[in-house]
């Protein structure tokens, strides 16, 4: 028998095709003769299996042969040829390869950063699963009911709400309210001062997903609970289980005492929801009650239908469509409301806001926290993109200006048979690589500058990175798809090149990508031209809001804090009167007065009031203040008839000073009509009209002036105003602190000057001016690399165009004009379409301010002159080398 | 140039080779070292040692006569290089020094006790 047929065929054949022929002869060989021997001494089977095993441990490297699809190189020799062309190239060229990278790397630094704010402010409220029913907020709106007009917008409600509405409502599954009030936490003796501390209800965890840690939610409902959260547990009882502690509550604005134990711990609010992140949850039938007392002449019906500043949501059945809603609320509510509505004049109802367009709601008082501007997230949104734009724009051009550079390369690898394929491989290779450099040099400086950004934005996005990786992975896929499609103009417009043309050294003159080039740059000073713009004019509007007059004198003014409320008694007037004698007799305090409202701060106290000759129905919605005498002249207002509270008339305890919106809005005929007239205060008070001032922005120029009463204060102010020496300041203020502590023992000491509440007032818009401000400069500074590595390249290619014109007697000056002209006409039309489109845009913007600057040409031409001085300067110096050259240098090179 | 160190696996093919002097090609050196080591190896690992071997110079190679059994493919014969004979005696020399020293250290050991 032929062993031949004995062996099996398949593995056979299979090592045949697979063993370096050279090994062939020896190593078969010996498995044949094996076999034989095997197959002579155990059988065929067995021999077939050995034979089969002893094959297949024969496939190792130093067997098997080296396969080659092509007959010169494999495709992975050619990756690893272009890759180190690629490197080569790019280390040859640093001046092209830095500009590139950096421009890029700055692009994506920005672009990530701005994306994720953008990411964070529209993500607010989103963690609440509302999948069983969907959460609204109920805000409070309230219209004149004689002129029509809606007078106040609140996105608090009346205390009643939750108490009826899920007995009244089917589709009301489930009602929460919040009562935010300040106080002092204190354990063991020692206080914590808790700025959020809310007074909800149990059902809080049921309409909204907040976690609770330990305890259970119902128990927020018994009066003398408290809920802490996690971190202000930590902080006040450290590692200890806070669970059964015994803490007690003081009220800061008035005094208000609590005991109370701990029922549960809850996990801290995130940052991107609307709700502020509260210390502390009590039981809201406690400030309840607690209001009652403040209101002694209402029932406990019209108290709960009349007490305001419930934060009030519900969650009501999935689907349920939200103007349908909102009007069968307001139904609801008028059948309550309707006696009080008649009596004041004016219609209290209701609207339902959906939980996730909460964040963007900007119209409504008393929010928890400041709204966010879909109008500043959008524009974000399109910065953002832009910067990227202009960061690939520069790719772009620097990749097909360089294209001229290495035609001479391109021609060469062309007539040496390198396919149009291997040549646009090549360039996408490195183009991606420089992506790639830049993608992580940006994930670096990312991380270095995420604290500063913080700083900037104000909130801590980032750390909310993770909920965003669905968002990051398409960013870094449509980065990367970008950054082929930006690598693959250069390599098509570089391949096509005529190698004949090329190499017989007639290519540098010719137009390739030109006009893309231009309409790219084009794009770029737009852009930088618009942002421009727009920084400027958001800076005057921001300054004019400062330094405009607000009618009072705001000078050297300081004003100190007063005590808590619970750490004031009968003697508080007395006290704070005999403090400030005591501090005025130090020479560094000019002037001084007792207030309950400050400068920058907003005044909380309003009341409907009607006049007294008029009938009931002709209300106004009054904001109160108290003051002690001096306050008129020590704010320098302007008494416009009347006359000022006189220390002199013990009956002034009962007069009021009004301003002139007040008179206005009472119908007054005149400031001068108004004097000797009285306003009803109810329960019998009805103070007499003694003087009246001229309108001042408490709330600075951009609030509407609201119609004020001030009457003389009968128990102290919140605040001690002091006009203070400039010199010497801190000695003043450690007097003060010292004298202050003194009268007021336990109480913290903390003293502002009024400018800077104002500064404060104006931080939202302060902060958007600069972190436009820092992406304009990115912006700038993008193309500004673009331009510059642009124009070298170009300038190099215009060399001997230059010497030429030298040679035949151009001077200096003809020559700069010569190359700078193509610029400055780009500069040109761009202004054409950057003006309208930043005059546009500003003048919306500038529309949202009550008190407006008027645009100035200086903020369209101010720009324009910049970005001709920066791109001067960018190509000022290559310029002025190339006109320097001596021609003879260039013209004999070729 | 690989170093000279000698793998124990690749002594024992040296000693195969060796031993079996004229009639040393792949199946014999194989068959060799089942017979006085006991264990099977596969013709694939044996290549393996063989080829460094080569490569190390402790080797020679050649050609020899093609037979029938072999489906008509020639053998081919190794035999062991000078180089090899050294480097052989050298591993012998290492490792009896190694085994002195292991048993002067039990005879101190015994002496102690």
């Amino acid at each position: 028998m032929n062993l031949d047929e004995l062996i099996p065929r398949f593995y056979h054949r299979l090592f045949r095709w697979l063993c370096k022929p050279e090994l062939y002869n020896e190593l078969a060989g010996d498995l044949e003769e094996t076999f034989a021997e095997n197959y002579q001494a155990f059988g065929l089977a067995k021999a077939r299996s050995i034979y089969k095993k002893e094959v297949l441990k024969m496939l190792r490297p130093s067997v098997i042969r080296k396969f080659r699809i092509l007959p010169q190189f494999t495709p992975l020799d050619m990756l690893k040829n272009y890759f180190k062309i690629s490197l080569r190239n790019i280390w040859r060229d640093k001046e092209h390869s830095l500009i590139s990278t950096f421009g890029l790397a700055t692009g994506i630094v920005a672009s990530v950063l701005i994306f994720q704010y953008v990411n964070f402010e529209t993500s607010y409220d989103l963690m609440h699963d509302q999948s069983d029913g969907d959460i609204y907020r109920l805000s409070r709106i309230s219209t004149d009911m004689g002129s029509g007009e809606v007078d106040s917008k609140a996105s608090s409600h009346y205390m009643a709400i939750q108490s009826r509405i899920v007995d009244d409502m089917p589709e009301v599954m489930s009602a929460t309210q919040l009562y935010p009030l300040p106080g002092v936490l204190t354990f063991d003796a020692q206080g914590y001062t808790a700025e959020n501390i809310f007074f909800s209800t149990g059902s809080l965890f049921n309409v909204f997903d907040f976690k609770l840690l330990e305890g259970i939610a119902i128990d927020l409902d018994q009066p003398g609970t408290i809920f802490l959260s996690q971190s202000e547990a930590k902080r006040i009882f450290g590692n200890e289980n806070a669970m059964g502690k015994l803490i007690s509550f003081n009220a800061t604005d008035f005094p208000w005492r609590l005991e109370l134990q701990v029922k549960g711990i809850y996990e801290d609010f995130p940052e991107n929801t609307h709700i502020t992140h509260p210390q502390a949850l009590l039981c809201v039938k406690q400030v309840n009650e607690q209001m009652g007392t403040f209101f002694p002449q209402m029932d406990e019906n019209e108290l709960k239908w009349r007490l305001t500043g419930y934060h009030t949501y519900i969650k009501v059945q999935s689907g349920t469509n939200e103007s349908a809603l909102s009007s069968k609320l307001v139904e609801w509510l008028r059948t309550y409301r309707a006696p009080f509505n008649a009596a004041q004049g004016r219609e209290q109802s209701v609207k339902a806001h959906a939980l996730k367009d909460i964040h963007f709601i900007r119209d409504y008082d008393s929010q928890l926290k400041p709204a966010g501007d879909l109008k500043i997230i959008t524009l974000f949104k399109i910065i953002g993109v832009l910067i990227v734009l202009i960061a690939w724009t520069n790719f772009v051009n620097l990749a097909s200006a360089k294209a001229v550079k290495r035609a001479k390369e391109i021609g060469i690898r062309k007539s040496l048979g390198a396919y149009k394929k291997q040549l646009v491989q090549q360039f996408l290779l490195e183009a991606i690589l420089i992506n790639l450099i830049a993608l992580i040099l940006a994930a670096g400086v990312i991380l270095l500058v995420i604290p500063k950004f913080h700083q900037l934005i104000g909130s801590e996005a980032f750390n909310y990175f993770g909920s965003f990786i669905p968002f990051w992975s398409i960013y870094l896929c449509l980065f990367l798809l970008g950054s082929v499609l930006t690598g693959l103009y250069p390599a098509l417009v570089l391949t096509r090149f005529d190698p004949i043309k090329v190499l017989r050294g007639n290519f540098a003159n010719s137009s390739q990508g030109t006009s893309l080039r231009k309409s790219l740059i084009f794009l770029q000073f737009t852009i930088v031209l618009v942002m421009l713009s727009g920084i400027l004019s958001i800076r005057s509007q921001i300054q004019y809001m400062m330094g405009a007059d607000m009618g009072m004198n705001l000078e050297q003014t300081l004003a100190i804090e007063g005590p808590p409320g619970y750490l004031r008694d009968s003697t508080y007037l007395q006290k704070s009167q005999s403090f400030l004698g005591e501090v005025e007799r130090n020479s560094a305090i000019n002037a001084s007065a007792l207030s309950t409202i400050v400068p920058g701060v907003r005044n909380n106290f309003f009341q409907t009031i009607n006049r007294m000759d008029r009938p009931a129905g002709e209300t106004v919605m009054l904001y109160r203040s108290f003051v002690s005498h001096g306050f008129v002249s020590f704010y320098g207002l302007q008494i416009i008839s009347g006359r000022d509270f006189d220390p002199s008339l013990v009956g002034d305890q009962s007069v009021i000073i009004l301003n002139r919106e007040a008179v206005e809005r009472y119908n007054y005929e005149s400031p001068e009509d108004a004097i000797g007239k009285r306003l009803d205060f109810t329960n019998g008070v009805t103070p007499l009209i003694v003087g009246v001032v001229e309108n001042f922005n408490q709330m600075g120029v951009n609030f509407a002036v609201e119609p004020l009463a001030m009457q003389l204060t009968d128990g102290g102010g919140n605040y001690f105003n002091l006009r203070v020496e400039a010199n010497n300041m801190a000695e003043t203020m450690r007097f003060l602190e010292d004298r202050y502590t003194a009268f007021f023992p336990g109480s913290p000491f903390e003293a502002s000057f009024v400018d800077q509440n104002f500064n404060a007032l104006y931080e939202a818009d302060q902060r958007f001016n600069s972190v436009l401000q820092f992406f304009a400069i990115v912006a700038i500074f993008i193309s500004c690399l673009g331009i510059f590595g642009l124009s070298s390249f170009l300038i190099n290619q215009k060399m001997k165009e230059v010497s030429i014109r030298k040679v035949l007697g151009a001077n200096l000056g003809e020559i700069m004009k010569v190359l700078t002209t193509e610029y400055i006409w780009l500069v040109l039309i761009s202004t054409l379409v950057a003006v309208p489109l930043a005059y546009w845009l500003i003048n919306n913007w500038l529309d949202s301010f009550l008190v407006r600057i008027d645009l100035n040409v200086l903020f369209f031409g101010l720009p324009v002159i910049g970005l001709f001085m920066i791109l001067l300067i960018t190509i000022g110096n290559k310029t002025r080398k190339a006109a320097l050259t001596n021609p003879a240098k260039t013209l004999k090179s070729e | 140039m690989k170093g000279t160190y000698l793998g124990e696996f690749q002594e024992i093919v040296l000693l195969s080779v060796l031993v079996l002097a004229q009639e040393a090609y792949g199946v014999q050196i194989q068959k060799e070292i089942a017979l006085r080591s006991g264990r099977t190896i596969s013709r694939g690992a044996l290549h393996s040692a063989l080829s460094r071997l080569v490569e190390k110079g402790f080797l020679d190679s050649k050609f020899g006569e093609a037979t029938k059994v072999r489906g008509g493919k020639s053998k081919k014969y190794y035999e062991v290089t000078n180089l090899g004979k050294s480097a052989l005696q050298e591993a012998e020399a290492t490792r009896r020094e190694f085994h002195k020293s292991i048993l002067d250290l039990n005879w101190v050991k015994f002496g102690a006790a």
